[in-house]
Order: structure tokens, then C-alpha cells, then sequence
């Protein structure tokens, strides 16, 4: 049998060829151990998270990958691979281990691939210990600063803040740009966030702007599209973005902001055009946390979602009491993909899920 | 009638009543929200460019152009005149529509006119066109760098950089998607 053309070549095969390819994922390595190396510094522990979970907390557009485990008594059960490794990040909090960091791959099951998203991808999640989202703004800033000096040293590259990424430069001296989403919504889209809580006016506002409307949309989905259509693009391509205080319909998981309590203490970091890291001031409050899941459990029957087993013990872990803690997932895939300059997430994978079925 | 999910590069949609060629389609899932396609449109009508985001499952109305290979005969003020070889019939089209004006227009390369419920919209140029050189600088003694380049000015006019190996007189292959020299032609 004969190589493929080079098109067609796998990423193997392209390496063998071309060993200067090597470089972008020793540059993902390097981001890994500079991770660690900064919250070990921090005396953060890590925590080895399993890969499979029994119950996973509901959200409404969650899709993950199902499989079954064979149980000693002859039973069959239904596991999921984990989208996120929330749910032991609580428990362990729970338990009493403080703050610690994780990093796993985990998996979503979508309905395409693209180029910023894999089937499964390699997740940093770490949590702060009384501290709200805007610690964990400060957090990012400081870790990709250590990450960047920590890449340039193993290059053997002079130590700069500045990144190259496609047709622009990033700065990630201090200070990253802030962007309140209650506000920006305003300013970008003419939308107040008091206006649009009603679903069927939030509907009648977007069909006037011109979104294709069928008022089947949930709240959310309208949420994500005028998010996707209006304001994304307004971040700067020269600065990582915070974006912070959303409608507190988007995350279940989230704390109130306790002066606007239309909004939740979510950020979300941006750069490039690409969603980095989602983090938030983590609810404690377990009777509200029930509450919220089984309001996504139903919106989820509604959507016509299969149903996921309850996390019942996450319930319980924080009746057991969590303390105050923000905690954030930053997806290493993309991170690595600004680090390296390249355009596609297969490009930082050796085994891209793109060309399993070339 | 497609749904957005089926929506590839190089398919024709119609979208806010106006014909559209799909240039770029990204699929794109916040978090772990709902699913969308992110599409880059040109407007065939006005040749504009726009960002649209559709929700997954939308529908959307394909609709099917007809194509036919047209021969340039020549530029008059702001129209470029084409001809069908077939039928010898004329047709012209508006520089403002043609991409890079028209510094790609040569009679001896070919390109498809697109029309769409009669109406011409747009020329499309071909990949690579073969262009001679009609003034250009003489290379710069002691300029050893490989990858140096000067400017040289073709016969339709355009303005390109060149290595510096190029003499007047050449006729060299251009790639008019990138916009960019691409090989001394024999």
C-alpha cells in the first residue's frame, strides 16, 4: 500500500515526514507543565479526576457520551464520559481538600466538528478558594504571563507579552480588557437586560432586528445568537477580553450577583476571537442548586434532550457545605492554538478526531 | 429548502430575498449551549461580504445559478464586455463587480458568468491566469535574499510583486484568489 497524498496524509505521517512539526506540540507540553508548575507554586493540589461519571449536573444543551459499565451484581449502568469534571471538583471541595487544580481530557458529544471544536479536548480547571469571578480574571492573566515566560525560556526565545496570532498581535501585559455583558448588550445591541426577560418579548425584539424568529427558540438560544451575531465580534483582536456579568438564565451553576440580580457572576475569557476559559463564583446554596437542576432537567424534556441521571450527591456534597470558592475551566487546546499560531484545533492534537475517518 | 447544517463553501443561498455565495462555514457551540453556523455571505448582487450567524436547524432556500463560460473581449469606460462562444451573444458586466477590477481580464483565459432568474450577477475569475510583464525594474545587484521581491506592472494593468529574476517580457502565472505571482510561465 502507497502513502495517501499529503492532503490525506495523518498527522503521524506528516511528522515522520516533517519532524519541524514537532515544535507546536512540545509548545502544548510546555503549557501543561507551566500550568503546573504555577498552582503547585501556589500550593494548589491536583486532583486526579476520573473519566467516567454515574449523574451529571442537568443543563439543558448538555450532550455527552454514554456507555454502560457491567455492575458485580449481573446490573448494567449507565455512565457518561465526562463533559466537564465539575461535579468531583465539588465533592472533593466537600470533602475538604481545598484548593486544588485538575487537568483531564473531557468530552462533548456535538453535532459537527469545527476548527476550535473536538469531540474531546484536554481541560485546565482550577478552584479558587474565597474568591469571586474577578479573582479568577486576575488568575488568567497571571497564568498565561507565567505560561508565555515559561514557553519563551524552553525555546530559548527572548521572555515578550506579545503573541503573533494569525494577521494580529496579542498584548497580555496586565490589564485585560473588561467588558460587562449586562451593559454591552446595551450599548451593541439596544437590548436591556430588564427588557428581555419576558421570552416572548425577547423573541418579538430580535424578529424586529431581523433574526430569522420561529418562537420556538428558548430564552438561551436567543441569548447565544444576538451573543454570536452582535457582540463577539466587538472584543478586541489586540487584547484578551473578559466578559463578564451574563443573564443569569445562561449557567445554572452560578452565584446571583447580589446588586443585579438579573445577572450571574460568570466570566468568560476571549482571545482571538476564541472562547478560552469559563469560569464563575460557585453557588454553595444547595436548595437553590436543586431548584436550577430541575429546571434544566425540564427544560431538557421540553427540548426533547435525553434524560441524564440527577447528580444527587452533588446536591448533598453542598448541603455537606462548600466554601466560598470561583472556579474555571480553560480549554488547553485553543490556548495552545494561539500559542502556536495555527488555525485548527487538529493542528495541536496528535490523533485529531478530523482525520479518524479520512 | 436546506438546513443549515448542509450549508457548504460554494453553495448559493438565498438569504433576506438577495442571492448569496457561501464563502466560509465554521460550526460553533458556546460552551455547552446551543448549536450554530457561523458563515461568512458575498452578496452577488453587490459583491459586499457579511458575517451571518445561523442557529442550527434553520432553514435556509438554496437556490441554483446557471453558469456559462464567457470569453472577455474588451473594457469600454466601466463595463467589461463578455462574449459566449457558442452563441457570439454579449453581454457586459460592471468593473465594480469584478474582482480586482480589470487587472484579471485577458482574452485568452476563460471565465463563468453567473445569472441567476436571468439576471447576470458576477464573473468568476479562473484560479491562475497567465499574464506577460510590461515594466518591471532590473534586478538589484548584491540582492542575494531568496525570498526578495520588485514590482512589476502586466498588460492588463495590474501591479504585482515578483521575484526579481522577472524580466519584461515574461508572461508569469497569478493566482487571482491570493492575489500573488506564483510561477515563471514557459
Amino acid at each position: 500500500m502507497s502513502l495517501k497524498l499529503n492532503n490525506l496524509m495523518k498527522t503521524w505521517q506528516k511528522l515522520k515526514k516533517d519532524p519541524k512539526l514537532f515544535r507546536r506540540y512540545f509548545v502544548k507540553e510546555y503549557i501543561i507543565s507551566a500550568a503546573r508548575k504555577f498552582f503547585e507554586d501556589r500550593g494548589y493540589h491536583e486532583l486526579e479526576s476520573p473519566i467516567f461519571a454515574f449523574a451529571l449536573p442537568q443543563e439543558r444543551y448538555l450532550d455527552p457520551f454514554r456507555t454502560s459499565i457491567q455492575l458485580p451484581n449481573s446490573r448494567k449502568e449507565e455512565v457518561y464520559i465526562i463533559p466537564t469534571t465539575e461535579t468531583y471538583n465539588k465533592k472533593i471541595l466537600a470533602a475538604g481538600l481545598g484548593e486544588h487544580f485538575v487537568i483531564s481530557k473531557v468530552a462533548r458529544a456535538m453535532e459537527d466538528i469545527g476548527p476550535d471544536h473536538s469531540p474531546e479536548f484536554t481541560m485546565l480547571e482550577w478552584y479558587h478558594l474565597n474568591a469571586n469571578y474577578f479573582d479568577l480574571m486576575d488568575d488568567c492573566e497571571n497564568l498565561l504571563i507565567s505560561m508565555k515566560q515559561f514557553v519563551d525560556e524552553k525555546l530559548g526565545r527572548e521572555f515578550s507579552l506579545e503573541f503573533t496570532y494569525q494577521e494580529h498581535s496579542i498584548d497580555i501585559s496586565p490589564g485585560w480588557d473588561r467588558v460587562d455583558l449586562s451593559l454591552a448588550l446595551e450599548e451593541h445591541c439596544d437590548i436591556k437586560l430588564s427588557d428581555i426577560q419576558d421570552h416572548k418579548n425577547f423573541a418579538e425584539i430580535m424578529k424586529s432586528k431581523g433574526y430569522n424568529i420561529n418562537f420556538k427558540e428558548d430564552w438561551q438560544t436567543l441569548f447565544e445568537w444576538v451573543f454570536a451575531s452582535e457582540i463577539e465580534g466587538q472584543f478586541s483582536s489586540r487584547r484578551p477580553t473578559f466578559v463578564y456579568n451574563y443573564p443569569k438564565q445562561v449557567c445554572p451553576l452560578t452565584k446571583l450577583n447580589t446588586e443585579n440580580p438579573l445577572v450571574c457572576e460568570k466570566v468568560e475569557l476571549y482571545i482571538a476571537g476564541k472562547e478560552i476559559a469559563n469560569g464563575y463564583t460557585e453557588l454553595r446554596d444547595w436548595k437553590e442548586q436543586k431548584r436550577r437542576f430541575k429546571e434544566e432537567q425540564a427544560a431538557r424534556q421540553k427540548l426533547g434532550k435525553r434524560s441524564i441521571k440527577f447528580d444527587y450527591e452533588l446536591i448533598e456534597a453542598l448541603r455537606s457545605g462548600i466554601p466560598p470558592v470561583a472556579g474555571i475551566g480553560m480549554g488547553l487546546d485553543r490556548l495552545a492554538m494561539i500559542f502556536t499560531n495555527t488555525k485548527n484545533i487538529s493542528d495541536v492534537n496528535y490523533f485529531p478526531a478530523q482525520e479518524w475517518f479520512e | 429548502m436546506s438546513y443549515t447544517n448542509n450549508i457548504n463553501k460554494g453553495m448559493y443561498i438565498k438569504f433576506n430575498e438577495e442571492p448569496y455565495v457561501v464563502l466560509d462555514k465554521e460550526f460553533y457551540s458556546p460552551g455547552k449551549g446551543a448549536a450554530f453556523n457561523r458563515t461568512k455571505l458575498k452578496s452577488l448582487k453587490s459583491g459586499k461580504i457579511i458575517n451571518q450567524v445561523f442557529k442550527s436547524g434553520e432553514k435556509v432556500d438554496e437556490i441554483f445559478v446557471d453558469t456559462k463560460t464567457m470569453q472577455f473581449i474588451y473594457i469600454d469606460g466601466n463595463k467589461a464586455y463578455f462574449m459566449d462562444p457558442q452563441t457570439y451573444d454579449q453581454i457586459y458586466i460592471s468593473l465594480e463587480n469584478i474582482d480586482g477590477k480589470g487587472g484579471y481580464l485577458h482574452s485568452s483565459a476563460r471565465y463563468v458568468m453567473i445569472s441567476y432568474e436571468g439576471e447576470v450577477l458576477s464573473i468568476q475569475l479562473p484560479k491562475k491566469i497567465i499574464l506577460q510583464v510590461t515594466k518591471t525594474t532590473g534586478a538589484t545587484k548584491g540582492n542575494t535574499a531568496t525570498n526578495a521581491t520588485k514590482e512589476a506592472e502586466l498588460e492588463t494593468g495590474l501591479k504585482i510583486r515578483v521575484p526579481l529574476f522577472i524580466e519584461e517580457g515574461d508572461k508569469i502565472e497569478i493566482n487571482t484568489e491570493a492575489e500573488s505571482y506564483v510561477a515563471k510561465a514557459e
